[in-house]
């Protein structure tokens, strides 16, 4: 599953990376950590009446008690996506924090999946 | 997150064509297009406020968080416009929480169909065709 294989080149970055809203309302944020939400899966292309690859759209969250953990971190998720095939059309923009002490940046991230399981018309 | 919809406005260029050919003030009509979709995007964006919506017993769908819901308005920088959507973000309140989410609480899903889905960005381009259709129309009855 896409998701999954996002997961595991996240985690390859040796920082927690969760779904976003998963950590519970008393949790201590790590220093540095990053969450994802995964808001639309729309078809991507048709043609003679059937469609072709999912368009999986994540946000992806960085969040760091050291803005320039925070950027450069943004940097390396986007070199590494890219390198894995994902679209990643700009180098982020700022999210609000829900923690004082954590800065955030957001990344909106896109690959199209083309896999038999995920196409209806196969 | 953008408090923005991602729209590619590639797609109008026809229609600006044909109002041009008619004689059409282009920079009106697109202005009446896009404020029109944006009222309808603010509409949407209180509904989903609704309390019953919303996380914390409701408390965001009153006070500084509806109050931060940006008036639409159309701005013009050469020939790029640009409408404010959504919360603004220089006002306190929790509407960029509502729609990103944090680590301890999920988006809204209704805020998050409207500035991250497809389909919605969809609606809302089909609006602003229809409005530039009416406008063609108009000039050549």
């Amino acid at each position: 599953m896409i998701i999954d294989t996002l997961i595991t080149l996240l985690e390859s970055l040796s920082y927690p990376v969760s779904r976003q809203g998963s950590y519970s309302s008393t949790a201590e944020y790590p220093d540095t950590f990053i969450t994802y939400w995964n808001p639309d899966n729309p078809e991507h292309s048709h043609y003679d009446n059937a469609n072709y690859g999912i368009e999986w759209n994540v946000d992806i969250y960085i969040y760091s008690t050291s803005i320039d953990t925070a950027y450069s971190l943004t940097k390396q998720v986007r070199d590494l996506l890219k390198a894995n095939g994902w679209t990643v059309p700009s180098a982020g923009f700022d999210i609000s924090s829900d923690s004082q002490d954590h800065s955030g940046r957001g990344l909106e991230v896109k690959i199209i999946d083309y896999s038999e399981e995920e196409n209806e018309n196969e | 997150m953008s408090n923005m919809l991602d729209i590619d406005f590639s797609c109008f260029n026809e229609y600006a064509e044909k109002l041009e050919n008619l004689g059409a003030d282009l920079q009106e009509i697109f202005d009446k297009a896009l404020l029109e979709a944006a009222e309808e995007v603010q509409k949407d964006t209180r509904d989903a406020m609704a309390a019953s919506n919303l996380p914390a017993k409701g408390k965001y769908s009153r006070g500084k968080t509806m109050d931060s819901i940006v008036e639409p308005e159309v701005e013009w920088n050469g020939s790029i416009a640009e409408v404010k959507l959504g919360f603004d973000h220089t006002k306190p309140g929790a509407g960029g929480f509502l729609i990103t989410g944090t680590p301890k609480m999920r988006p809204n899903a209704k805020l998050s169909a409207i500035y991250t889905t497809k389909k919605y960005e969809t609606k809302i381009k089909k609006k602003i065709e229809e409005t530039l259709q009416e406008e063609i129309n108009k000039r050549m009855q």
